[in-house]
């Protein structure tokens, strides 16, 4: 998964990489509680995904509808602001689990395939 | 910032606001809130203004996002097939898999509601409604000339329960598989 010039992989491939970006959102945050952009941002730098920006808060919205995360808004302690921090719940650490399973599946045999 | 970037985030958000119209008060306050919240943080990181809202796209459209996911939450969460048939026929014109699961699920529909009437008509005029079979033909309603014989007989009452109850079954299946393919537009 990578980052190309042809501009947000979404938008390239949306049906290979849907529901990928959902694991890692979810990863993300089983470490811990981050907000939009904080999660925007490691989702390029560290998960590899270029998301374009108009598309995380839509799909933090429907995880949050689901059970899978929830959210509160908190005074940011360096700038004073407020931000909305989303956390992992039980059932988005349980989906984790199982959409992490289910893709180490694919991908590893896709790869054994494609080394054959 | 200054007054007229100030102004044109201002009518921005507003936008935003009513495209989110049909959702809670919370949840339209709530996405209004962050997405002010991170706009003045990409603004802060050097971002211009006009950048940031152009990555985020136009407010209706933005607003649209959260519409779709809300309304596709709803309905798998709900499993109402007739919220999923309105989710799915609101995305005809925009996606090949709805507008596939729609024609699918009207001929599934029409097949059943046709069968209904025949076997309504059956329990009319019992002699003359049927399946009506002759070499190179065949019939299924009420001919005004009967040819050939009729196959099914007293049959067609189990067999209209049959194909209403598995019209119904497969036309959930296809659209909840259809809905589910919608969910992450990311």
């Amino acid at each position: 998964m990578s980052q190309g010039a042809d501009g947000p992989v979404e938008a390239r491939t949306p049906q290979l990489l849907r529901g990928l970006m959902e694991i890692a959102l979810l990863r993300l945050l089983r470490d811990r509680a981050e907000y939009g952009l904080e999660i925007l941002v490691r989702l390029r730098q560290d998960a590899g995904l270029n998301v374009a920006e108009g598309t995380i808060y839509p799909l933090l919205h429907r995880l949050e509808k689901a059970g899978s995360i929830a959210s509160e808004w908190r005074i940011d302690p360096a700038g004073g602001r407020p931000r909305r921090y989303y956390a992992l719940t039980p059932t988005g650490a349980s989906e984790l689990e199982t959409l992490s399973a289910e893709w180490k599946s694919i991908s590893g045999a896709l790869n054994a395939f494609l080394e054959s | 910032m200054a007054d007229d970037t100030a102004a044109e985030l201002k009518i921005y958000l507003r936008r935003l606001g009513w495209g989110l119209a049909t959702l809670a008060k919370s949840d339209r306050e709530d996405i209004v809130n962050e997405t002010r919240e991170h706009i003045l943080d990409r603004v802060d990181q050097g971002a211009t203004l006009g950048a940031v809202l152009a990555a985020l796209g136009r407010p209706e459209t933005y607003a649209r996002r959260f519409l779709d996911e809300a309304e596709i939450v709803s309905a798998l969460a709900t499993q109402r097939p007739m919220t999923a048939l309105g989710a799915i026929v609101r995305r005809v014109h925009r996606s090949a898999t709805a507008g596939l699961a729609f024609v699918l699920v009207l001929v599934l529909f029409t097949f059943a509601g046709l069968s209904v009437v025949v076997c309504v008509m059956k329990l009319l005029d019992p002699s003359r409604v049927g399946l009506w079979i002759s070499p190179g033909n065949f019939f299924f309603g009420r001919p005004d000339q009967p040819h050939g014989r009729e196959l099914l007989g007293d049959w067609i009452y189990p067999l209209t329960i049959i194909a209403v109850a598995g019209a119904w079954f497969l036309g959930r299946l296809i659209l909840f598989w259809a809905l589910r393919d919608q969910r992450p537009r990311n």
